[in-house]
């Protein structure tokens, strides 16, 4: 029997974990997109782009502010928040492709904002009052580097 | 006496060619292989010194947007020379080398492949002359801002994109061109070798992804002369079609040498020689399958994100088996020789694709990536992979293919092995260091193509890039012994008369 098992070893065992592997995959591509249209990882709850981790109806209090990427700047680039108020920014770009990189003390909100399409974001504020600076996380000219903008918690 | 000969004039263009095209264009396999090969490293040596010099500029956090031209242009010179001709040249002449090594099978079309390539290095030269600043990709329609272009302006711009266009139909054409000879002049019957068919197969892919790009660049010329309006998700689709699969062919052709040396460095047969044939269908279909994963922060549909997370996993599975069977095959031996460069060098790429690629497995997750898309987190991993599996793999293949064309007239002096020997581990140490820097910088919110940016970055930057001079340095210590090589080759077939004098 000893024998008879690692001859079958032997001769499928190629196969066998070949097959293995692909079902680990399947289970963990599965699980990863079962977060995804949930809502339940850590970056989805605050809204990838297309506005589909975008609670409804919103939070009461809900701020909502939108705003135009443009080479090289954002108007408004400030946004004054509650601690813990739920803020939706509603991006457009003017021109190219510009991104939005913020990082929270509860996470990272980093989209893309592409010409012709809006690009949405929902966070709720940090508790703790201070600024918080998002830059232009996607290459878009000679003045990328300084394209920032500000969350005021007061 | 031919009828053809009896006409033939004193003087006739032909002729003239035909003597001209004898002379100077290379005439065998093993030859026009290393013409790609050396030229690949010629454009590695001027693309690498242009990082060299931007990552300086990068040591002052607080830049300001006077030098943004300068740095742009080298970041673009940089990648456009990677990505639009270093890679697919190392591909074809690893390509060539491989079936002509294992297979004796041959070129037949010399004229034109040289033909093709001379026109692919001008039209690259063409591109760089405009210089568009807007690093490797083009970012539509940021690639059609007049103001961001450097020598070229007004619609002369268009010159950039037809540079390109035309590097890519030379590529293009010369992939196909090889895998025809190649099949049509096979001798022996039976399965094809390993690193021929995995070679020649990612050679094969060239073919297929290239076209796409090429559409993109028509696209964007049409754009810039004709007014042509060029929706931008479309284009950067189109763009990623082969912007994704080009960062496989060269991975994947030196894939095809490990597996057929690695066991023999390691004195055991591979591991599992059937993982070896089927994965090749798995790398081959899902190289083409997953390119949407570098748009997981633009505005995509939840559908394509589960798509592309799924199939970048199973691709992710084809390399892990890859590295299990290779592994193993190392593992399960009573020695490997290290002794021999070629040797070590595999060795090297291949413990280098295993570093480089476990911080990898969170890119493809819808709901980890946001966390450091865009930063120097990708930019270390896909650094670290280019470092490793790329170009320590293709220097193993590179020194097997000199070895075997100069090393019985010119071999390399035991001062030559150890310089090269010290460049192999120079190189991996000094850009594991620098991927890992990056890496770490990157997760911690460091954004890529920024001259300006917090200073509590700034010893990443330092580190980053003080080990990657080392890493030059280590380049340096590789090219010396090759080149001297091919001097040395140069001057004793001169005198013996071989090359006319």
């Amino acid at each position: 029997m000893g024998m008879g098992a690692a001859s079958w070893i032997k001769k499928h065992g190629e196969l066998t974990w070949f097959l293995v592997l692909l079902v680990l995959v399947g289970i963990f591509a599965t699980w990863s997109l079962e977060e995804v249209v949930s809502g339940t990882s850590t970056n989805y709850r605050f809204g990838l782009p297309l506005a589909s981790g975008v609670p409804r109806p919103l939070p009461n209090g809900t701020l909502v502010v939108n705003i135009t990427a443009y080479q090289w700047g954002y108007t408004p680039d400030v946004i004054v928040a509650k601690p813990g108020q739920p803020v939706l920014v509603v991006l457009h770009s003017r021109d190219v492709v510009h991104g939005f990189l913020l990082k929270l003390p509860s996470g990272t909100v980093n989209v893309d904002i592409v010409p012709g399409t809006l690009s949405y974001v929902f966070f709720y504020a940090p508790n703790t009052p201070g600024n918080y600076t998002w830059r232009c996380s996607e290459y878009c000219g000679i003045g990328h580097s300084f394209m920032n903008g500000t969350v005021e918690v007061i | 006496m031919s009828i053809k000969d009896s006409i033939r004039l004193p003087w006739s263009p032909a002729i003239k060619l035909q003597q001209l095209t004898g002379k100077y264009f290379s005439q065998t396999t093993l030859g026009t292989s290393i013409l790609f090969t050396a030229a690949g490293l010629v454009w590695l040596a001027v693309m690498g010194l242009a990082a060299l010099f931007f990552r300086l500029i990068l040591l002052n956090p607080y830049n300001t947007e006077a030098i943004a031209p300068i740095y742009y242009s080298l970041l673009t010179l940089h990648g456009y020379v990677a990505m639009y001709i270093l890679v697919p040249f190392l591909t074809i002449g690893i390509g060539m080398y491989a079936m002509y090594k294992e297979e004796g099978m041959e070129l037949t079309h010399f004229n034109l492949v040289n033909v093709l390539f001379w026109l692919a290095n001008l039209g690259m030269v063409i591109a760089l002359a405009g210089g568009p600043m807007t690093s490797w990709y083009i970012t539509p329609p940021l690639g059609l801002l007049q103001t961001t272009f450097n020598f070229y302006s007004g619609p002369a711009i268009a010159l950039t994109y037809i540079g390109l266009f035309i590097t890519e139909a030379c590529i293009t054409a010369v992939a196909g061109i090889t895998v025809f000879d190649g099949i049509r002049t096979r001798r022996n019957k039976g399965k094809l070798s390993i690193f021929p068919t995995y070679a020649l197969t990612f050679t094969a892919m060239i073919v297929f992804t290239t076209p796409f790009l090429m559409a993109t660049l028509m696209w964007y010329t049409l754009g810039i002369l004709a007014h042509v309006y060029v929706n931008p998700t479309v284009a950067f689709l189109l763009f990623w079609m082969w912007g994704h699969p080009v960062v496989y062919f060269v991975p994947f052709a030196v894939f095809g040498a490990l597996y057929a040396y690695i066991p023999k460095f390691a004195g055991r047969k591979l591991f599992s020689e059937k993982w070896a044939r089927w994965n090749l269908f798995l790398l081959f279909v899902f190289t083409m399958l997953v390119w949407a994963h570098h748009m997981l922060v633009w505005p995509l549909p939840v559908w394509i994100r589960g798509f592309v997370n799924a199939s970048t996993l199973l691709l992710a599975a084809g390399s892990g088996v890859t590295v299990l069977n290779l592994g193993l095959t190392i593992f399960l031996a009573k020695r490997y020789d290290f002794s021999d460069i070629r040797g070590l060098a595999y060795f090297l790429a291949l413990l280098g694709f295993i570093i480089a690629g476990i911080p990898a497995l969170i890119l493809p997750e819808n709901a980890l990536n946001p966390i450091v898309h865009n930063t120097y987190y990708v930019v270390g991993h896909f650094h670290l992979m280019i470092w490793t599996i790329i170009i320590l793999g293709s220097m193993g293949i590179i020194i097997d293919q000199f070895l075997n064309a100069f090393g019985r007239i010119a071999p390399l002096s035991n001062l030559s092995l150890k310089s090269i020997r010290a460049g192999l581990l120079l190189w991996f140490g000094s850009f594991l260091v620098v991927g890992f820097a990056m890496m770490a910088a990157g997760y911690q919110g460091l954004i890529r193509r920024e001259i300006a940016y917090p200073v509590e970055f700034l010893p990443y930057m330092q580190t980053m890039t003080i080990f990657a001079w080392l890493g030059g340095i280590g380049f340096v210590l590789m090219a010396v012994p090759a080149f001297s090589m091919v001097t040395r080759w140069l001057v004793m077939k001169y005198y013996s008369g071989e090359v006319e004098q």
